[in-house]
């Protein structure tokens, strides 16, 4: 871990005035924080500890239906307040609930990402891209999605060649792969991009191949990896099945992404045998089940 | 508005297995895993991921599991912490390391002092009505060789024989 200076506050506005240095990060339970100040995800200077500051760990009906939840309330604790519980899904293992205060967890949404491992695409596996330049909040700027257009092919032509997932043996499965202009039209293609788009950068696409349904492609620009930008994708791409009045959607997913499917949901259905010579090696296959709604 | 005082090295003082500790100049960013294992000497939690995920490293602090890995040693000030050194009277077993032997409930043995404290709180807690209650409230500690069946058993044993002891 990368030395920081401590201290403890015992009110909030020692709290408060602590965070005026935008080199100081807020530790409550540590059950995040302390693997990011360890994968150099955040790199503070100053660690401001509220643990024990009075009057955050309360759950507080407002009017309107609306709770104020303390920023030192245990997952556990929201569970189980009567105001919550017929609404809460069981998502966080019991360990962390037990110990993972909301304060970490209002962070961690930020991320759009549930873990600190980096999210890859299909044909992007993970790498570790952890550490994201700027100091306590890594991603500064939304990402949007919108649908792929024609002008896209020269750049998500780009994006696939060039993939680092497919350096070295891997190489020969995207040696000519062309995203073209007709595909793009033909299927359900969808970018992310950052909100600024300056430049018409690309973070990452997918395209969903409706018959036979199919995830056909899902790539994350190497230098945009770990941002939760593939499960972005994949959201996205389940609410567009959804739509389409899908139930499931087939994957043929890259070997070293294979990992990334687990973590998103998708299940293990089988294997596509390899066809050579494009892809001489054999592939695990997946599918996405799309609950109605 | 009022200014707290950064540091890098915090004095400590913690109650441990039971004993008052004063520890001098720990670095600010050495987790309670680290103080217990490099500083202390007390090996009995492990650092299997060292992510918070496999819970070898449970320790109870104020009573409560939480995975040593992911605690900074300078939060813990003040506070009180158990680990599976604390929990044997002198040569008499704690009855859950009693009932993991009974039940064999361990292969390798490497997740076997995080599942006996987690054991020791989830009985304390009474999350032990059923299989499923013990498997939900157990499941941050994962063992590799898969003997869960067998700390079910265990938890469930030293459940019944806590009871034994309290009458209700």
């Amino acid at each position: 871990m990368i030395p920081f200076s401590y201290a403890r506050a015992t009110t909030l506005d020692e709290a408060l005035d602590a965070v005026r240095d935008p080199g100081t990060a807020v530790l409550a339970g540590g059950t995040e924080l302390l693997n990011w100040l360890r994968l150099g995800i955040a790199v503070p200077d100053r660690v401001v500890d509220i643990s024990r500051v009075p009057g955050l760990d309360r759950i507080e009906p407002l009017l309107g239906g609306v709770l104020r939840i303390g920023a030192l309330v245990r997952l556990n604790d929201v569970a189980a307040d009567p105001n919550v519980a017929p609404h809460q899904p069981r998502r966080t293992p019991t360990r962390l609930r037990q110990w993972a205060w909301v304060s970490g967890s209002r962070e961690r949404c930020r991320h759009a990402c549930p873990s600190s491992r980096p999210a890859a695409g299909r044909h992007s596996p993970v790498r570790n891209t952890l550490p994201m330049s700027s100091r306590t909040s890594p991603i500064s700027q939304p990402i949007t999605i919108r649908r792929a257009v024609a002008r896209d092919a020269k750049r998500l032509t780009r994006l696939v060649r060039g993939s680092g997932a497919y350096e070295g043996k891997y190489a020969s499965a995207v040696a000519g792969y062309r995203v073209g202009p007709d595909y793009i039209e033909a299927h359900r293609a969808f970018v992310a991009v950052g909100a600024d788009e300056h430049g018409g950068r690309v973070l990452g696409f997918y395209s969903l191949v409706l018959v036979p349904p199919e995830l056909d492609l899902l790539f994350v620009a190497d230098e945009a990896q770990g941002r939760g930008i593939g499960r972005l994708l994949v959201a996205h791409m389940q609410s567009e099945a959804r739509a389409a009045g899908l139930d499931r959607v087939k994957v043929v997913s890259h070997l070293p992404a294979e990992d990334f499917y687990h973590r998103v949901g998708a299940v293990r259905t089988g294997t596509a045998f390899a066809n050579p010579p494009a892809v001489p090696w054999d592939r695990p296959e997946f599918e996405f089940r799309i609950p109605s709604e | 508005m009022s200014t707290v005082e950064f540091t890098d090295r915090v004095d400590l003082r913690l109650r441990v297995n039971g004993l008052d500790m004063q520890l001098h100049a720990v670095d600010a960013h050495v987790s309670l895993l680290d103080l217990l294992r490099e500083h202390l000497g007390l090996t009995g939690a492990k650092k299997g991921c060292n992510h918070g995920e496999c819970g070898a490293c449970t320790v109870l602090l104020d009573g409560r599991r939480v995975n040593g890995c992911l605690v900074l040693a300078a939060a813990a000030d003040g506070r009180e912490v158990v680990t599976v050194e604390g929990l044997a009277q002198g040569e008499q077993l704690h009855p859950v390391q009693r009932a993991f032997i009974d039940c064999d409930a361990f292969q390798c043995g490497f997740c076997t002092s995080g599942q006996v404290i987690s054991a020791v709180a989830c009985i304390d807690e009474g999350h032990t009505t059923d299989e499923h209650e013990i498997r939900e409230w157990m499941s941050g500690n994962i063992c590799r060789c898969s003997s869960y069946p067998q700390i079910v058993e265990a938890v469930q044993a030293a459940a019944a024989s806590e009871h034994e002891k309290t009458p209700s």
